[in-house]
């Protein structure tokens, strides 16, 4: 398990994982938690603060599954308390600027169950803490449910309010900043007992060859295959095909078929 | 005296967090807590972390300052087994006031009786907050009170000011931990190696030329130092913080 940092100059080594932390906001925010203004109508949620300067943390698994994510954005570009948040400001000017990131959408965990959820929720907050401190951040900000305030004070973060909580529909929200610093790391990995980094930020100087979307689409209609003579068809279709193309349009026998 | 002013209100919650904040010992925290809720009526608490189904609450787990002779009462009465307020804290978020229970469902007469006692020791009212802590594990803030706000912005107040107060409660209590020196011995390290590693405590015994009492005495110091709950916690524990290598 290892959260990925994933910023506008890696970004196009995670195109899948992004698709999938999209379509887990969909499911979560939207299906589970009801945010309809959120909601529309598409199996990815995404909004206009995805944008270019947007950072992700990624939390994934063993097998590069996505179990956990979260939006970081430089509040000196857009983000969310100019427009859709400031009715929760109630203390100006300690909400943006310089080196404050804004966090929103965070997932940890797939929620299945109290243990994994915990062991994401560790890595996530960890690596939250490393971010801060490795991109010299001043301050997160974020509009949080109050009844996370507990955890803010559990870790030790020095915790501002700077507006509610107010109502906004589906519950209470509460707007906070807080300026981790390197004790807080400290105390987090102590918790969470996690002595190694929780973070890992890809160089994307020799960014991997890109599949081509078609190339997905056959893999995903093959993994519905379920009979495995028309699996084996398939593939000896696909790799006939691909013979076929490197031998200049010249046939070759005994590939394009199982007869 | 009671303050009503949600202005006011605001002021206090943010007070108590600055105080909370500086607070690095328990009695710091339940002084500057204690202030805070006596202004809107409540003179003591209690903040327990909750036991599993089916288990009984430790005097271990509690954490405040509430009137010692409730607290016998209460546990030695096992009056927890039938406390309304409980059973409400374990299937909500939402914080509430013991009144509000009366007027979500009749109460049984066991349930009554509990209300009964703690009105007999003074406490009219009391407010209970509810809450997940960073392992998922359950705790709850209950605030005893004699002379109470009903209004909703000291409500919000209290919620704010119970959540704040239980997490720098835990706050204090893992920096002490992490101040005890996690220190294993090389036979311990060893042992724990050698769990991980898939070996049962017989084969342990049998390689490290021990007795399998040792073994388990060389288990049940390591846990107890590291906190941890269960040997295979104990393996995993000392994996992640380097203690031990496979």
């Amino acid at each position: 398990m290892r959260v990925h940092i994933v910023t506008p100059a890696n970004r196009t080594l995670y195109v899948r994982q992004l698709d999938q932390m999209h379509r887990q906001r969909q499911e979560i925010f939207v299906q589970r938690m009801g945010w309809k203004a959120i909601d529309s109508g598409e199996p990815l949620e995404v909004d206009q603060f995805d944008h270019q300067h947007a950072v992700y943390m990624l939390l994934l698994g063993d097998v590069g599954e996505v179990l956990g994510s979260a939006r970081l954005l430089p509040t000196w570009k857009e983000h969310m308390f100019q427009t859709v948040l400031a009715p929760f400001v109630e203390r100006e000017g300690r909400c943006s600027g310089a080196g404050v990131w804004e966090l929103s959408r965070w997932i940890a965990g797939p929620g299945h169950d109290r243990e994994t959820d915990a062991e994401c929720r560790g890595y996530m907050v960890t690596a939250l803490a490393e971010f801060a401190l490795t991109f010299n951040a001043e301050a997160i900000v974020a509009c949080t449910d109050p009844r996370h305030i507990n955890l803010f004070a559990e870790l030790g973060w020095p915790l501002e309010i700077i507006g509610g909580p107010k109502s906004y529909g589906e519950g209470d929200a509460i707007a906070v900043r807080c300026a981790i610093r390197e004790s807080d790391l400290d105390r987090c990995r102590h918790i969470f007992r996690l002595p190694v980094p929780a973070t890992t930020i890809m160089a994307a100087s020799a960014p991997p060859r890109l599949i081509d979307p078609r190339a997905w689409a056959i893999i995903d209609q093959l993994l519905e295959v379920e009979d495995p003579d028309l699996l084996e068809d398939m593939i000896l279709a696909l790799t006939g095909m691909q013979r076929r193309k490197g031998l200049s349009g010249q046939e070759q026998p005994g590939v394009s078929g199982r007869a | 005296m009671i303050e009503t002013g949600t202005s006011s209100l605001s002021q206090q919650a943010f007070d108590f967090l600055a105080a909370a904040q500086a607070a690095n010992s328990s009695p710091g925290l339940n002084r500057a807590f204690s202030e805070q809720v006596g202004r809107l009526g409540y003179d003591s608490f209690v903040c327990a972390q909750l036991p599993g189904a089916g288990s009984a609450p430790s005097r271990d787990n509690f954490f405040g300052q509430w009137d010692p002779l409730w607290e016998s009462h209460y546990m030695g009465n096992k009056l927890y087994q039938d406390d309304p307020a409980l059973r409400e804290a374990m299937r909500r978020t939402d914080p509430f006031a013991w009144s509000d229970v009366a007027t979500w469902r009749e109460l049984s007469p066991e349930e009554r009786r509990v209300m009964d006692h703690a009105r007999d020791f003074g406490f009219t009212d009391g407010f209970t907050t509810p809450m997940r802590n960073l392992d998922g594990s359950l705790s709850l803030v209950v605030l005893f009170g004699r002379d109470t706000d009903d209004d909703p912005a000291a409500r919000r107040a209290l919620h704010i000011m119970s959540l704040y107060y239980a997490g720098a409660a835990r706050r204090i209590q893992h920096d002490l931990t992490r101040e005890r020196d996690v220190h294993l011995t090389e036979r311990e390290k060893e042992v724990i190696a050698l769990l991980a590693a898939g070996r049962r405590q017989s084969q342990i015994a049998a390689q490290l030329s021990i007795s399998e009492r040792t073994v388990e005495h060389h288990l049940e110091n390591a846990r107890s130092r590291m906190g941890s709950s269960t040997s295979v916690q104990l393996c995993v524990d000392a994996i992640r913080m380097g203690l031990v290598y496979l």
